[in-house]
């Protein structure tokens, strides 16, 4: 009989047995939108991918920027529950499962995109019947598939210590089926010394070994458009490029993910501030990175203006994909300024007139109008003056001051929400990876090496199958929550032994010095 | 005029750069004099050292 | 008014750490000699080629970039060695970085004027670089190299200075036996540090504050320096990966190069209390990551070009894998990778010999890996129909590998006067170590910006 602290036992284990009415409904929605986007895909299997917008030479869009955001955000798991347990970061306790979820269900969907992706699915069989060693989408299917393995494996083994605990700690109403399951998946785990301690041996070779297995995924993703020799795809920093963005956009749904399981299971005595402001410390270090690489990868381009390179650079730039490519500039620096400008401004400054909300809305509202009227300018008559070079200047460098306004009047709303704000960044991030994506697949296939351009826009099925993906992805995170419990309890009750311990050790008192020079280090900006 | 060009011409023509060079330099160095003199002082002279009475 | 003599906070290793300055052995002085000739040495070849112009070196057309260059990039890549261990890891909460800092930071300091002046005895007529400042064009890398390195230069001195200035003033005050003069330049440098806890406090948050800059500048840098060579189109260095694997490649060799000096001071000045073995395993296991990120790089570099088959990379890329340079290169990737992952993995655990074996392999493949990341290049240049018969080969003179051997015989000289001047191991920021230590081995609860006794 495995015991389980009482408060724990009512805050995790007890919603597992009660539906609420909102779950029915947001799984129902959910439902809904994955049956629309598997009519969608039915629709394209039986029509064929002409219904899609693909053609030559855009051969490789939507699906596949749908297949490396998700294979992406898989590497949340990777992250918190390997890294920071090698590293031992202790914090991480309460939301290693949250995280091995994400990466487990990503990673499905993420293959999902691409069998969506074939018109004739069966050819997937060739890949192992014919498969060539030296293709990258043979060494992409085995580092997937070896992934996929060990992050079950990773989510499963500290689950059976959990699912132990709710067998024996079941309430006498639970349906029998529900119990069942829980022996089953705690494959007679009974607890004692020994089989603690190979399930932690176990759990560290596989933290250790699943490292270098997400960053070699990612890398050989990238690798996949690398190693052609289309212009903006030929470029080595790939690798290491796209394992960054895998990362930050991980810590982007796991802000998300933590946030929604919080609110809805009332966690928040597991699910802390300090969870928060640790990952935001990572986000804020991967953001710098992901710009640093971003600035690395266009500027060799920008110096070289090689021909058919500078073709791509441009139509990101200042051509057809300016919108996203701005679009996903300001994202990050967004999400940048959420988490980092309100821990810079001291509470002193708050009753200044630009920190006030009211200053951000308006300056939003203006930003609005002037981007409006800069979009229209060469249209009108009437805003032809508008259209001059120097007054184009001007009004853009208007809207980018009016936007920083906007970004300093929200400043200390944030401050006052963390988790509000910590949540915001996190879905932002998302959007823009998501873009990201998008802007290194799509103008390298519109402007190929050989073939003059090509122009492309999603289609509706795609469209509903991208939003079925996320639906189905979100339904599947929803329901193995209902099931199982959010927080690992054997984790967090294992930290806090941990923790208590270390609180009975005595410091011995410093020798008496003649001016106090021991004191707390504090780390203060 | 256009600002463009201003641009343009601020970052392709002689002479900008050693400019930077210098700014970036100098400047750092007098953020660095002025912080070791900050650390050096120790704390600003608090109001009741101010006064000799309580 | 001011006191008699200041607060120092205690150290228990207080003496072993400042017995080297308080005495300088009469071998000591034989080192010394022995460096400065070999200074002399390189300042002769200096002079013939100051005389006779860079043709008495085996620069040409096309391979105009040669061992000069190799060297400042090897040299700025060492510098990267004291800001990793003193600020990154600060930042992230090492504590059991604390007694490296000083003597990581020393490597820094001293290395980077020799990088810097590589740059200038490249230069066949140096009084040119005042272009830079004179006319410099905002849009050239060259510039951006220039002012990251000087920034940093400047700011790894005062980063230095500054964690240097409690232990100043600890010589001034004990060291009462040392010979006026330098007693007066303790005296001096020491800028009437009293050791009060406010003056403590500001210290450690400027620290706190620098640390964050100089991790900024750090990545700036090699990224610049690196850069240099990327923003050009030859094959090769036009590569968007040549910012980050520069980056590692330099905080690689600069941590293996700490090894290394570390192992020698504990050595030589009998330090074995104060630089226990759990350092050596800790930097172990940075190593490893490392090694292996390395490989990463080369691995992403090679298989993303070599893939692509374009006609103006492959001639570069076989130089290196079967032409002329195959031998230095797959010497560098047995020095760098091979030889010491595996001694790291199976033989340097609590062993220093071995580390230090591992650690010198490393540097001398880094030394090699720069020269083949730049050379090869040149022989086989974008333009390969202008290179005709004859052209593109490098051979070295005496007179740059005279003048490499005293750019290394001047760091170490400077690194050996400055230990026997000023103590090369943190006393203040050791000092609370000794009430740490006395703790049962429990995991430490990890805090931001906290302290942790051991990786």
């Amino acid at each position: 009989m495995l015991a389980i602290d009482a408060k724990d036992k009512e805050k995790i284990v007890m919603p597992l047995f009660r539906t609420s009415r909102a779950f029915i409904a947001l799984v129902s929605a959910l439902g809904t939108l994955a049956l629309i986007g598997v009519a969608a895909y039915a629709r394209q299997l039986y029509l064929g991918l002409g219904v899609t917008n693909m053609d030559r030479p855009v051969y490789w869009s939507t699906y596949m920027v749908n297949f490396i955001f998700f294979i992406g955000i898989s590497h949340a798991g990777t992250l918190i529950s390997a890294i920071l347990r090698v590293t031992g970061a202790e914090w991480r306790r309460p939301i290693t499962r949250v995280a091995e979820a994400i990466t487990v269900f990503a990673l499905m969907i993420g293959t999902l995109q691409i069998i969506i992706d074939m018109g004739r699915p069966d050819r997937l069989a060739f890949t192992i019947l014919n498969g060539r060693l030296q293709s990258p989408i043979i060494w992409d299917i085995v580092s997937v598939t070896v992934y996929f393995l060990s992050s079950i494996t990773y989510l499963y083994l500290p689950l059976m210590p959990d699912a132990a605990i709710l067998r024996d700690n079941c309430p006498p109403d639970a349906p029998a089926w529900q119990v069942k399951m829980y022996t089953l998946l705690a494959l007679g785990w009974r607890g004692n010394r020994a089989q603690w301690v190979r399930l932690e041996k176990g759990i560290a070779f596989l933290a250790v070994f699943i490292i270098p297995v997400a960053i070699s995924v990612h890398s050989i993703i990238s690798w996949i458009l690398a190693t052609t020799v289309q212009p903006g795809w030929h470029s080595t920093i790939f690798g290491p490029y796209f394992v960054i963005g895998a990362i930050f956009s991980g810590i982007g749904a796991l802000f998300l993910a933590m946030t929604g399981i919080r609110k809805a299971l009332g966690l928040e005595g597991y699910i802390g501030l300090r969870q928060y402001r640790n990952l935001g410390l990572l986000f804020l270090t991967m953001n710098a990175l992901w710009f640093y690489f971003t600035y690395a990868e266009n500027l060799g381009i920008a110096a070289g203006q090689q021909p058919e390179e500078f073709v791509v650079l441009a139509a990101k730039l200042w051509g057809e994909f300016a919108p996203t490519f701005w679009l996903m500039i300001l994202m990050m620096v967004a999400a940048f300024w959420i988490l980092v400008v309100p821990k810079l401004l001291p509470a002193s400054v708050e009753r200044v007139e630009v920190f006030q909300p009211r200053v951000a809305f308006a300056s939003v509202g203006a930003a609005v109008i002037l981007f409006a009227l800069v979009s229209l300018s060469p249209r009108t008559p009437a805003l032809a003056a508008l259209s001059t070079a120097n007054s184009l200047t001007l009004a853009w460098a208007a809207i980018i001051a009016l936007l920083i306004f906007a970004a300093l009047g929200v400043t200390f709303w944030l401050k006052a929400h963390p988790v509000a704000s910590a949540t915001i960044a996190g879905g932002i991030v998302l959007v823009g990876m998501w873009l990201e994506r998008w802007n290194i697949i799509l103008p390298t296939v519109t402007h190929p090496r050989l073939i003059p351009y090509a122009a492309y826009f999603p289609s509706l099925t795609e469209g509903l199958v991208t939003l079925g993906s996320l639906a189905l992805f979100v339904m599947m995170f929803v329901v193995f929550f209902k099931f199982f419990p959010a927080v690992s309890i054997w984790e967090v009750a294992e930290g806090r032994v941990i923790e208590a311990a270390q609180s009975k050790n005595i410091m011995p008192a410093p020798e008496p010095s003649k001016t106090g020079l021991l004191r707390p280090r504090k780390f203060k900006l | 005029m256009h600002i463009g060009e201003l641009i343009s011409a601020f970052f392709t023509s002689s002479g900008p750069g050693g400019v930077v060079v210098i700014t970036v330099v100098g400047l750092a160095a007098g953020i660095y004099f002025w912080l070791i003199r900050w650390i050096l002082r120790g704390s600003e002279p608090e109001e009741k050292e101010r006064y000799r009475f309580k | 008014m001011r006191p008699a003599t200041s607060y120092h906070p205690q150290n228990k290793n207080e003496a072993v750490i400042l017995a080297p300055v308080r005495r300088v052995t009469f071998e000591e002085r034989w080192l010394w000699a022995i460096l400065l000739g070999l200074m002399g040495l390189g300042a002769y070849a200096y002079l013939t080629q100051w005389n006779s112009g860079l043709g008495v070196t085996g620069l040409n057309r096309p391979v105009y970039w040669g061992i000069y260059i190799t060297n400042f990039v090897f040299f700025i890549g060492l510098a990267h060695s004291g800001t990793f261990i003193s600020a990154i890891l600060r930042l992230a909460g090492a504590g059991w970085r604390k007694p490296l800092t000083r003597a990581a930071e020393a490597i820094t300091l001293f290395s980077l004027p020799f990088g810097v002046g590589s740059i200038l005895i490249d230069m066949g007529r140096p009084d040119r670089v005042l272009n830079i400042m004179f006319y410099g064009r905002f849009q050239s890398p060259l510039l951006w190299d220039i002012t990251a390195v000087s920034l940093y230069l400047f700011s790894s001195i005062v980063f230095f200075y500054l964690s240097l200035l409690p232990d100043i003033a600890l010589c001034r005050d004990r060291l009462t036996e040392a010979p006026a003069w330098q007693q007066k330049m303790y005296k001096i440098l020491a800028l009437g540090w009293m050791g009060r806890p406010e003056q403590f406090e500001r210290l450690e948050r400027v620290l706190d504050g620098m640390a964050i800059f100089m991790t900024l500048l750090v990545v700036t840098v090699h990224t610049v320096v690196s850069w240099v060579f990327g923003m050009t189109v030859e094959p090769g260095w036009h590569t968007a990966l040549i910012g980050p694997f520069f980056l590692v490649g330099a905080i690689f060799s600069g941590t293996a190069a700490v090894v290394i000096v570390l192992a020698i001071l504990r050595r030589v000045y009998h330090m074995e209390n104060v630089l226990p073995v759990s350092l050596f395993n800790s930097l172990r296991k940075l190593l490893i990551v490392f090694t292996v990120a390395w490989l990463y790089m080369m691995i992403a570099e090679f298989l993303t070009a070599s893939y692509g088959g374009l006609a103006d990379e492959m001639p570069v890329i076989w130089q290196k894998f079967t032409g002329d340079f195959a031998g230095l290169f797959w010497t560098m990737a047995l020095a760098v990778f091979v030889f010491p992952i595996l001694i790291f993995v199976f033989l340097g655990k609590d062993h220093i010999g071995w580390m230090v074996t591992a650690c010198v392999l490393i540097n001398i493949g880094m030394w090699i890996e720069r020269f083949v990341v730049i050379v090869p290049t040149e022989t086989r240049p974008r333009l390969v129909s202008t290179l005709m018969e004859g052209m593109g080969n490098y051979t070295p003179s005496w007179v740059e590998i005279a003048i490499t051997v005293s750019l290394f015989a001047g760091l170490t000289l400077l690194y050996v006067v400055f230990t026997r001047f000023f103590p090369i191991v943190p006393i203040w920021e050791t000092a609370e170590e000794t009430a740490e230590t006395e703790l049962p081995p429990v995991e430490p609860r990890r805090k931001v910006f906290g302290t942790r006794q051991s990786l």
